[in-house]
């Protein structure tokens, strides 16, 4: 087994609203292998976008409160760690790529200061000229043709794409350890989705990058993970290497969300949809979250379900029996 | 831009024209007239006044008249105080007001934008409450209750400066606070809110997920679009600032634009009020124009090209 | 100094749904203590002035010239003016009018700037753009002189006042409801509504304007503050409510007089208006943040 290089266990978030307590993330484990990439999977509202936030600090506190795991990175718990560690940590060790790159970027100022500060606010002996520098070497190697002039323009004169790899080269301004990307193609056209991914993929070769790839696509999943995490209703359902997950799952939630890709392998098909809602995350059922939409609930699933090993690397939170491989 | 500020400056013309239509129109419609109170003058005399300022002549040729003076650049003369043009008396009047005005709206900016950053970086705790319950007050206190509040306080009671009039230079402190707290607790509530606005995007967390620090975010980040809803209300503050609030200039007795406007309304004098309004029209487009001006430089989306 | 403040979107509006937008706010602004607050004092101080004549055994224009100022005691709990008329009656009376002209103005700009803005936005297309230039151009105009020139020219008649307050105020609220219905008219239900030959005004009645409201509420809450305050500036001046009618604006103008000598002359009419004001912000704010919860009032 590689040598891991985050070690995320028992992260607990909770919001806490008027509406009630929220457990946006609710005990999840899992372990990034050095130069690996982890896949989270799940619909919106299922705690994974919380979860990373919660490890890098982002989340207004209150109202959102951690309440319990540790974050292991190069020898300390990201938990324990003061607001002003946390933020030498941002960018230079870890980096973040978002969503919406339409409002992920400041409108309001040059692409190149936004990128340079990248630099400077964690090296504040760096030049002008050098942040400078390594800024138009960042745009190189995102791919944006002609960055000596792009580099003096604002977000909005960049395309959805241009903008993702503004994003991304904003990253590489550092030599970051990681990169959580938190959706990173979900608002892009499928053509341009192509590239960003190539990127991204290129980049982790190159650089020997450890990678946290949030998305609900299991497409995207398939191409760029080593390793698959399944949530739901902030909390794990099953993780494994990419081919456990997609070849031998285990979970129901997993079927269901596989046999949801649409595959031209089977246009006669309909296309299938898991029935239901997701749950109000203030008001989960008792036991299994999934179990009111599970087409295999029986009626242990009210109990907490039990976490099922099924290898070394592979395991289930159900309590449908493995069957015998 | 350019291209822009001249097609601007064009666009202003038929507002002004309008503007100019309607009040001309209005004060003639009322009730009483310019030499009312001079029941004692003779008829023939009556007569040659009348003359002497059209008012013999029909209504739309009064009108004609009127715009073809303005074309000139000329109000006309008072109808009340004889020997002096509107022109005259307006660049008399305009820079005490515009001095009181000025000084207010700098007093205003200064304090109200501190006031809404502080409050900004930390929202929702005392350092935001404090300064927000004082921008409450200032907007719910007439500026009629603080002028002479600050009046005892200061010129009877401490004898710092007068108590009214304008002869020393001290004599616009007063005035100018008075006249700037209600726009500085404005100031400070936009700035405020606008920078709140701006901390809820998406690109703020992108900064934090760069590990930029706190302060920079504030300064570099936050402040150049929180900044705007503030800009926005200069104009018009600015507009209604410089040209004299009646208010202020009755209380401390300052001989400024504000006073003399009153008066000629009072007075039926008609060019002189026409001359007011349209002072203040054309004060209220360019400060707009400015405004809009400024907004480019702040914000890069918005682009006059 | 700013601390990161962000919710995952998605996360957090998926626990804000199942109620209907109406109950929301309702609940919303019953948590608020501050808002209930300030309606329960204006709801008081509504029937103290509506119930005036019944709560005092003083008229607002009897004065005791023997009497002259004094200062509060058991009789005249808020003292008597230098003509020796009960205070508190004075401003008991004066609230009826500076809260009157709050209501009535404000309705006024209500009425004119929703239907500006319905018709303006509804319209669209050439109309639109020329009603959104007259409002160009209204901007423009100094209003505060445009008052004056009205109040001074066509006597100074207090019917004549709301409708000059009011018929200023309703530029901002025909600019807000053309924004909203702009927006809303492209949506689905308006198209469907549309598609099925539901005439343009059922349309704008039935399925644009119960939309507009909430924008409609706030702002209004809002302009009845700036008006009173307008009204007693127009006081102040001698333009407003004449003598011996009071107002509260009269009442601070006669106060500002004697303010050394009686300063309770200033004192009460002072606390009440500001008091009112300040309970009509907080209102407003409270409804913004019920009504409208992804706006900064919090």
């Amino acid at each position: 087994m590689t040598e891991s290089i985050l070690e995320v266990k028992g992260l607990k978030t909770y919001f806490h609203t008027r509406a009630g307590v929220v457990k946006a993330v609710d005990g999840i484990d899992f372990t990034l292998g050095k130069g690996k990439t982890l896949g989270i999977v799940g619909e919106s509202g299922s705690g994974k976008s919380v979860s990373m936030m919660s490890i890098l600090g982002l989340l207004p506190q209150p109202p959102a409160k951690i309440e319990g795991g540790t974050v292991f990175f190069e020898g300390q718990d990201l938990l324990t760690l003061n607001r002003e560690q946390l933020r030498t940590l941002r960018g230079r060790k870890i980096g973040m790529i978002f969503q919406d790159p339409m409002t992920s970027l400041n409108p309001y100022l040059k692409v190149s200061t936004q990128l340079m500060e990248a630099l400077t606010e964690h090296d504040r002996s760096t030049s002008k000229k050098s942040a400078y520098e390594r800024a138009l070497w960042t745009l190189e190697q995102v791919g944006i043709p002609d960055p000596k002039q792009r580099i003096e323009q604002y977000p909005h004169q960049f395309s959805g794409g241009m903008r993702q790899r503004v994003m991304i080269a904003m990253t590489l301004m550092m030599a970051p350890e990681i990169i959580i990307a938190d959706e990173p193609t979900t608002a892009l056209d499928v053509t341009i989705q192509a590239q960003i991914l190539d990127i991204l993929r290129n980049l982790q070769v190159k650089r020997g990058l450890s990678m946290i790839l949030i998305t609900h696509d299991l497409g995207v999943v398939a191409g760029m993970s080593d390793d698959v995490l399944v949530m739901y209703a902030g909390r794990p359902v099953e993780q494994g290497t990419v081919e456990e997950i997609f070849y031998r799952p285990h979970h129901p939630y997993t079927s269901a969300l596989l046999r949801s890709i649409p595959s031209v392998l089977r246009e006669d098909q309909e296309l299938y949809s898991i029935r239901g809602l997701p749950p109000d995350p203030a008001r989960l059922p008792p036991g299994c979250p999934f179990a009111p939409r599970c087409e295999r609930a029986m009626p242990i699933c009210t109990q907490a379900p039990p976490i099922r090993r099924l290898s070394l690397t592979h395991t289930s939170v159900c309590h449908l029996e493995v069957s015998p491989p | 831009m350019l291209l822009y500020i001249c097609k601007r400056i064009l666009g202003m013309i038929p507002v002004l024209w309008v503007i100019v239509t309607l009040t001309f129109f209005l004060i003639r419609l009322a009730p009483g007239g310019p030499f009312d109170q001079e029941k004692h003058i003779p008829p023939e005399i009556l007569q040659n006044l009348e003359a002497k300022y059209h008012m013999n002549e029909p209504l739309y040729m009064q009108y004609a008249h009127y715009l073809g003076m303005l074309a000139h650049g000329d109000l006309g003369p008072s109808f009340r105080y004889e020997n002096r043009t509107v022109n005259e008396i307006i660049f008399e009047t305009f820079p005490v007001s515009a001095k009181v005005g000025g000084l207010g709206l700098l007093y205003a900016l200064v304090i109200g934008v501190l006031a809404g950053l502080f409050a900004a970086s930390r929202p929702n705790t005392v350092r935001d409450y404090i300064p927000m319950f004082f921008s409450l007050i200032g907007i719910c206190l007439p500026s009629f209750v603080i002028g002479p509040l600050l009046m005892l306080l200061f010129a009877v009671k401490l004898q710092w400066v007068s108590v009214s009039g304008w002869e020393k230079p001290t004599d616009i402190i007063l005035p100018a606070i008075t006249l700037g707290t209600m726009y500085a607790a404005f100031f400070a509530r936009l700035t405020r809110g606008g920078i709140l606005d701006i901390i809820r995007q998406d690109f703020i967390r992108t900064a934090h997920a760069k590990g930029v620090r706190g302060w920079v975010i504030m300064l570099r980040h936050t402040l150049k679009g929180g900044i705007l809803p503030a800009v926005s209300f200069l104009g018009p503050a600015a507009a209604a600032m410089l040209t004299g609030s009646l208010v202020v200039e009755t209380i401390f007795n300052i001989p400024g634009l504000g006073r003399f406007f009153v008066q000629s309304a009072l007075n039926r004098d008609y060019t002189l009020v026409m001359g007011c309004v349209l002072f203040v029209a054309v004060l209220i487009v360019v400060m707009n124009l400015l405004v809009d001006i400024a907004y480019a430089f702040l914000d890069p989306r918005v682009s006059y090209e | 100094m700013t601390s990161p403040t962000h919710f995952p979107r998605d996360e957090v509006a998926s626990i804000e749904m199942g109620r209907s937008l109406w109950q929301d706010a309702v609940q919303r602004i019953r948590g608020n203590k501050v808002a209930m607050m300030s309606l329960c004092y204006l709801v008081l101080q509504g029937s103290l002035a509506l119930l005036a004549p019944y709560l005092t055994r003083f008229g607002y224009e009897t004065t005791d010239l023997m009497l002259g100022a004094t200062a509060p005691d058991w009789v005249h709990w808020f003292g008597t003016d230098d003509l020796g008329r009960d205070m508190l009656t004075r401003v008991l009376y004066g609230s009826r009018v500076s809260l009157m002209v709050g209501l009535l103005a404000t309705f006024v700009s209500v009425v004119i700037g929703v239907t500006y803005g319905a018709v303006s936005g509804y319209a669209g297309g050439r109309v639109d753009a020329l009603m959104m230039r007259g409002l160009e151009i209204l901007y423009a105009m100094p209003f505060t002189f445009f008052v004056i020139i009205l109040m001074v020219l066509f006597g100074r008649n207090i019917y004549l006042m709301f409708i000059a307050l009011g018929a200023v105020q309703w530029l901002t609220m025909a600019r807000i409801v053309r924004g909203q219905v702009v927006s809303l008219k492209t949506m689905e239900y308006v198209s469907a509504a549309r598609a099925m030959g539901v005439r343009n005004r059922a349309i704008i009645f039935r399925h644009i304007l119960p939309n507009v409201l909430s924008p409609v509420i706030i702002y209004s809450t809002l302009t009845i503050p700036g008006v009173i305050l307008e009204e007693a500036f127009l006081s102040f001046l001698g333009l407003g409510v004449q003598e011996p009618m009071s107002s509260w604006g009269t009442l601070i103008a006669d106060g500002v007089t004697a303010l050394e000598t009686f300063p309770w002359m200033i004192l009460y009419p002072c606390i009440t208006l500001m008091l009112t004001l300040v309970a009509l912000n907080f209102l407003g704010d409270g409804l913004r943040e019920a009504l409208d919860p992804k706006s900064n009032g919090d």
